[in-house]
């Protein structure tokens, strides 16, 4: 009884939304159409919830750590702050509100644009002491690449197109179709892996398990 | 020095110098640019002529598919092609699966295009913001279906009260659809528009992504599911070029030249050690 | 001009401390990850919490009492954490999760394979190139077959293995991108550093 409770309807009820949601497609009617959009619109609604489900995870994390007195904890006392600041000020206020901007146009924008644009340092880097010609293999990854990196240099083809052609006709005819494999080959294996969540032969999604389940 | 001792140094070269010459020549050439033609590319102007030759009133969905992260790339192709819609005569329908889609709606229309002063366009009339909506593929499918699932704008106004909004109810109502997206996967991906709305009801789709995610992309290019497929590195300039509208993109034009030289030079760098000091090539 | 904003001394703080990295960890750059891993979640909480009250709250209060139970499926969620009733989330999970999956299956074949595949053996108009590309894209499938082990085997195998160098020069092409794309979210920042708080560009 406690497993069909815990595990088992669980896994009924996402077979069940799914195969509707799959039929309401490839068999069109006005009830599965009704139920259809009933399920969507309840998904994005649970979708919200996912979403905040992240910072109790984190609350509880951090308080651990500050309790503890684990490495750094005083960076975990800074990340409770900042977590509760943006929620005191955004929750009552909104998201428009004045104080909400400033704060995000001074903290969160400034750190996630340089976060991803730091990387570029590491590109300079490697490029000077892994991108050798060692091998046949690293020669053939090195040479398209060098000549899509002179494609787009502006200075370069703003001169001679020859790089920007060539690079074109490699992204063309090469990049496209091997992708395409890829794609063909990840589809695939998202369909399998989709079939085999609603029959219940992946449980992962469950989370943590007691012995038993 | 010996002959072997220089290729030893040449190969030791410290990575703090590298950071310092790439930082200085960035900033160098960003405070005195060169200023150098760019050309126009095919892939920009498919997308410049599909926005150009909609008939007048056309139903443009844009979709807000980055962040902070993606900003400096996508956030100067955004402007461009925004200002490219405003200066037509068409309605606009903006809307974000992204959470700081409305802060990059705030930053890039509001504050940086301003229609309402710029292009005389009015809120409600000409375009309209959905706001955020965390529903993600969910979202984007059932919006297919009904246009008015959302409801409200960002400002919480009925959608039914919107003018640009009139007759405006599913997928066969929208002209094109152009999505700007950081994301190869995961919210309001590309591959989410082609399988929930172009792919299912043809709608004409175009995709302005990350230089890296054209690879990803470009299948569905190939096929068509996708009409137009340019990346924010260099087509934002091509683009400003295009709608009259210098900014951000031109202005990086020579840095990148300048970065992407540096990377090369130290291709070529390394290599010269390595052979230098009797590297070979594996078979 | 020097900006004598504080959100832009803030914003440049930030921006130098995270590219201090590149150099060396120290504290300063700890500091400013663990504020833009806060930030980001935080954030999100504000955004899902809007959402929640846009789409709704604003609907129960108009009468569509059938929204509770979305609604209630969502705060299982949240039990996720609970030493003894975790179990409980698996609900709102299963909702989600077959939403997602169904979503997926329907559209995925004809997206993802039926029209790729239909692309990849049309010929086009130059014939040769048609033939090479349709090549090209079933070599790459040929790479990633494991059902059958003698696809892997000489002498068939170098069709798995034009496949692998057909990957790696697509790869290449690829990483030729990725340095692009690298580089101008790095040049977008020093554009803000030189232009916004120094005053060194134009505008």
């Amino acid at each position: 009884m406690s497993v069909m409770i815990k595990k088992q309807i669980p896994l009924v009820i996402a077979f069940i939304v799914g195969v509707i949601l799959v039929f309401e497609w490839f068999i069109p009617t006005n009830l599965g159409d009704a139920v259809g959009t009933g399920l969507r619109e309840s998904g994005i609604i649970i979708n919200s919830f996912a979403i905040m489900a992240g910072v109790i995870g984190l609350y509880l994390n951090e308080i651990r750590k500050v309790s503890l007195r684990r490495d750094d904890w005083q960076y975990s006392v800074w990340m409770l702050l900042v977590v509760s600041l943006f929620i005191l000020i955004g929750v009552p206020f909104g998201y428009e509100s004045t104080n909400y901007q400033w704060m995000y146009n001074s903290i969160l924008m400034p750190l996630g644009a340089t976060m991803y644009g730091s990387i570029s340092f590491y590109i300079a880097a490697a490029s000077y002491r892994v991108l050798k010609f060692r091998s046949v293999q690293s020669i053939v990854l090195l040479i398209p690449a060098m000549i899509l990196i002179l494609g787009n240099t502006p200075m370069i083809t703003s001169v001679w197109s020859g790089f920007t052609d060539t690079g074109g006709w490699i992204m063309t005819n090469i990049t496209q179709p091997v992708y395409t494999g890829i794609m063909i080959g990840v589809a695939l294996g998202t369909l399998a892996t989709g079939l085999r969540t609603l029959l219940g032969m992946e449980t992962g999604w469950l989370g943590r398990r007691e012995e038993g389940e | 020095m010996s002959e072997e001792g220089f290729f030893n140094q040449l190969e030791r070269i410290p990575r703090e110098l590298i950071y310092a010459v790439l930082l200085i020549g960035l900033c160098y050439v960003l405070v005195y640019p060169v200023g150098l033609p760019i050309k126009v590319s095919g892939e920009t102007k498919e997308l410049y002529d599909s926005i150009e030759e909609l008939p007048d009133d056309s139903v443009v969905l844009v979709d807000i598919a980055f962040g902070a992260g993606g900003m400096p790339e996508l956030g100067p192709a955004f402007t461009a092609v925004m200002h490219h819609l405003y200066q037509r005569d068409l309605r606009v329908i903006v809307m974000t699966l992204y959470t700081e889609g409305p802060q990059m709606y705030d930053i890039l229309v509001v504050n940086k295009i301003e229609p309402e002063s710029s292009y005389d366009k009015t809120y409600g009339v000409d375009w309209c913001f959905f706001g955020y909506n965390a529903g993600g593929v969910t979202t984007m499918a059932e919006l297919a279906r009904n246009m008015r699932i959302l409801e409200t704008d960002y400002r919480d106004t009925p959608l039914d009260q919107l003018q640009v909004m009139e007759g405006v109810e599913d997928y066969t109502d929208v002209d094109l659809v152009i999505t700007f997206s950081t994301s190869s996967g995961g919210i309001s991906s590309p591959a989410d528009w082609v399988q929930q709305w172009a792919t299912p009801y043809e709608v004409p789709m175009a995709c302005v992504v990350l230089k890296m995610m054209i690879p990803t992309v470009s299948p569905y290019y190939g096929t068509g599911q996708v009409d137009a497929l340019i990346p924010g590195a260099g087509a934002s300039a091509e683009y400003e070029l295009l709608v009259n509208r210098p900014d951000e993109g031109l202005a990086s034009t020579d840095a990148l030249s300048v970065a992407h030289l540096i990377v090369i030079i130290l291709v070529i760098l390394g290599n010269i050690a390595y052979f230098g000091k009797g590297g070979g090539i594996a078979t | 001009m020097i900006s004598t904003d504080p959100s832009i001394w803030i914003a440049a703080f930030f921006t130098v401390t995270i590219m201090s990295y590149a150099f060396r960890d120290n504290p300063l750059f700890k500091f400013a990850e663990r504020t833009f891993i806060a930030a980001v979640i935080g954030h999100a909480v504000v955004m899902g919490i809007d959402s929640l009250r846009q789409f709704g709250f604003n609907k129960i209060q108009a009468g569509n009492i059938f929204y509770v139970i979305p609604i209630l499926l969502g705060i299982t969620i949240l039990a996720r954490y609970h030493s003894e009733y975790y179990w409980i989330s698996r609900y709102g999970m299963a909702a989600l999760v077959g939403i997602g999956v169904g979503l997926q299956i329907r559209t995925v074949p004809e997206a993802n394979i039926v029209s790729q595949l239909t692309k990849a053996i049309t010929l086009g108009d130059n014939p040769l190139l048609g033939v090479f590309t349709a090549l090209t894209t079933f070599t790459v499938i040929m790479h990633f077959t494991f059902t059958t082990k003698k696809i892997h085997e000489k002498p068939q195998n170098v069709l798995p293995v034009v496949g692998r160098y057909l990957m790696l020069i697509a790869f290449g092409a690829a990483f030729g991108n990725t340095v692009m794309t690298r580089m101008n979210l790095l040049i977008g920042r020093l554009i803000f550093l030189l232009r916004d708080l120094l005053g060194l560009m134009g505008a």
